[in-house]
């Protein structure tokens, strides 16, 4: 299931144009992981809780990366009045 | 159906549905409080902020052509080979499973989930607090920043169109800000001599603001 999310999630990232559309693609990615820790934290040390106390914390930093992604995005759409990737050259020489 | 959805807000609500069902995996799971969490920030927070960055973003509105890009074969071949080899290597690997079935599986309660939290892992939460204290002031930082760019580049243009367009009009607004320095430096001596016979600190309060009145007209003028 994880793999499928994940799979999903890199074909998104690598095919969509939209900035945000490339986002989201990344959320799908990060709850493939969180699947992923979950599972074999429950199935292999149930009474430990260590993959939920991980997943906690990729929970934390998903939000500071989408916060901080959307602030980008906010900005390259003010300075270039559109959200295509394909017109996000400026990092290029 | 998130990525392939047409338009951009029906992925974003297509997203939510996915997360929804991943909070119910973790029910499964037996992480009750994982689940909550899931619902609250990621449905909560993160798709209402996609949301509304969508809003702020819209260009062009009904114009969804072409969304993706020419890469699809590669994505597609890519996602293909990493999903058969993340399966090939979650069957082939001998992983020492203490529950086989999600029967056997230990409910876990908040009570030890936050016992752990605050007591062995104190560090990496403060850690995380930091990071999102940071992630926030970075955020804002940047998109105040651009804000103030794009302000001041609007304003500089729209001034070089005037000057560019207008010559004439340029030369008459000139002449009435020289008239409008003049009548304020005017009002201003006036006060400052009907202020000299009281005190004379007064005066000098009121001849800088002579000279800024000067200075502002000279500001108009440029």
């Amino acid at each position: 299931m994880s793999a499928v999310l994940l799979g999903i999630g890199i074909y998104g990232v690598l095919t969509r144009r939209h900035l945000v559309h490339i986002l989201l693609s990344i959320e799908l990615i990060l709850n493939a992981a969180l699947i992923n820790l979950i599972a074999f934290s429950a199935f292999t040390t149930p009474d430990k809780m260590t993959g939920q106390m991980f997943a906690v914390f990729i929970i934390v930093v998903a939000a500071c990366e989408v916060g901080v992604g959307l602030a980008i995005i906010l900005s390259v759409y003010r300075k270039k009045n559109t959200v295509d990737i394909d017109n996000m050259n400026i990092l290029k020489w | 159906m998130v990525i392939t959805g047409k338009h951009i807000l029906h992925s974003a609500f297509y997203l939510a549905a996915t997360l929804l069902c991943v909070a119910m995996y973790f029910i499964m799971l037996r992480a009750e409080f994982l689940a909550a969490v899931e619902v609250l920030v990621y449905i909560g927070s993160i798709v209402v902020l996609i949301l509304f960055a969508l809003m702020l973003t819209r260009t062009k509105v009904g114009e969804d052509t072409n969304i993706s890009n020419n890469q699809k074969v590669f994505a597609a071949l890519t996602a293909i080979i990493l999903f058969v080899s993340l399966t090939l290597v979650f069957s082939y690997s001998k992983i020492d499973t203490v529950a086989e079935n999600a029967t056997a599986l230990k409910i876990s309660s908040i009570k030890d989930f936050s016992g752990i939290l605050f007591t062995k892992y104190t560090l990496p939460f403060e850690i995380a607090s930091i990071l999102l204290l940071t992630a926030l002031v970075g955020s804002i930082v940047i998109a105040m920043k651009e804000k103030l760019q794009t302000e001041s580049e609007t304003v500089v243009g729209q001034k070089s169109i005037d000057a560019g367009n207008t010559g004439n009009q340029n030369n008459e607004n000139n002449v009435l800000a020289n008239q409008g320095v003049q009548d304020i430096a005017a009002i201003d001596k006036n006060i400052g001599s009907n202020l000299a016979g009281s005190s004379e600190t007064m005066v000098g309060d009121v001849l800088p603001d002579t000279d800024d009145a000067k200075g502002e007209g000279q500001k108009g003028e440029n």
